[in-house]
């Protein structure tokens, strides 16, 4: 049953996955990124991370995919440039990926890893990982609280000084 | 096939693959970003398993997925505002608008 319901995940994650890379278009590109993401998320869940796997889902497809759409639709090239699908870049980009995953799957495939007793599922609870990140890792949480802030801060200065400047910035592009 | 470790490393080697090669074969800057958010989920999926199925503090590798997830927020988000920032110079957003530095 597990088996089944695996089986099916696996297959949403990397038809979505496929679907965010070879389509033309960005915007079914980003519909591809969203069917992955829950394919990836049902398959954290198989593996006992509930919490991670909402967290997963909340973030990548309601933040991150949410603000990329917005990024789409802010962004409609002027004039629609067609993206260089010659076969040798293809076949060179493609050769990289299939290469990279016989390399990392061999190795993966012959490799013994220490396997686990079976770990009691309790400690894969809310409450378990909130008590680790706020005792061994609340310096690493704080850390990631600061490079959030810094970079949602970064993010606004670089979308804001871009809008002041963009005039100029066409006059200086026209005037090279 | 649920419980063995390898499965869920070649479902992460797949995706990584698959995100590889969409930063390698898109010229667009957006679809350059799916593909590292997809190299980032099979990174996630990675910590996850492991967190599962071997030695070691239980947990621990759920708390690394979440900082994952976090550094990948705040990537989306330079990222996205770095998009907007070259539309807003250059009305587009395609990486051959990008060339001078190019050697």
């Amino acid at each position: 049953m597990v088996d089944i319901a695996l089986g099916f995940l696996i297959v949403i994650s990397l038809a979505g996955a496929v679907m965010a890379v070879a389509l033309k278009k960005v915007f079914h590109n980003l519909l591809g990124f969203g069917l992955s993401m829950l394919g990836v998320a049902g398959v954290t869940i198989v593996l006992g991370a509930e919490f991670v796997a909402l967290m997963q889902l909340l973030i990548f497809l309601g933040g991150i995919g949410i603000a990329m759409v917005f990024a789409v639709m802010m962004s409609t090239p002027r004039e629609q440039d067609e993206e260089d699908r010659s076969p040798g870049r293809v076949l060179a980009a493609v050769g990289t990926g299939v290469g990279f995953m016989a390399i990392v799957g061999s190795l993966t495939v012959s490799a013994a890893f220490p396997t686990a007793k079976a770990v009691d599922a309790s400690l894969f609870s809310a409450p378990h990982l909130g008590l680790l990140l706020l005792s061994d890792y609340a310096l690493p949480f704080e850390a990631i609280s600061l490079l959030l802030l810094a970079a949602i801060l970064g993010a606004v200065i670089v979308a804001r000084r871009s809008r002041e400047d963009s005039e100029l910035t066409d006059e200086g592009a026209q005037g090279v | 096939m649920s419980e063995a470790l390898s499965t869920y490393l070649m479902i992460s080697c797949a995706l990584f693959a698959v995100g590889l090669v969409g930063v390698l074969l898109r010229r667009n800057l957006v679809a350059m970003l799916i593909g590292v958010e997809l190299m980032l989920n099979a990174v996630l999926i990675n910590l996850v398993a492991f967190a599962r199925f071997t030695d070691g503090q239980p947990g621990i590798g759920q708390v690394f997925a979440l900082f994952i997830i976090g550094v990948a927020a705040a990537e989306a988000a330079v990222g996205l505002s770095i998009i907007l920032a070259v539309h807003r110079a250059r009305g587009a957003i395609s990486v051959d608008s990008l060339e001078e530095l190019k050697g």
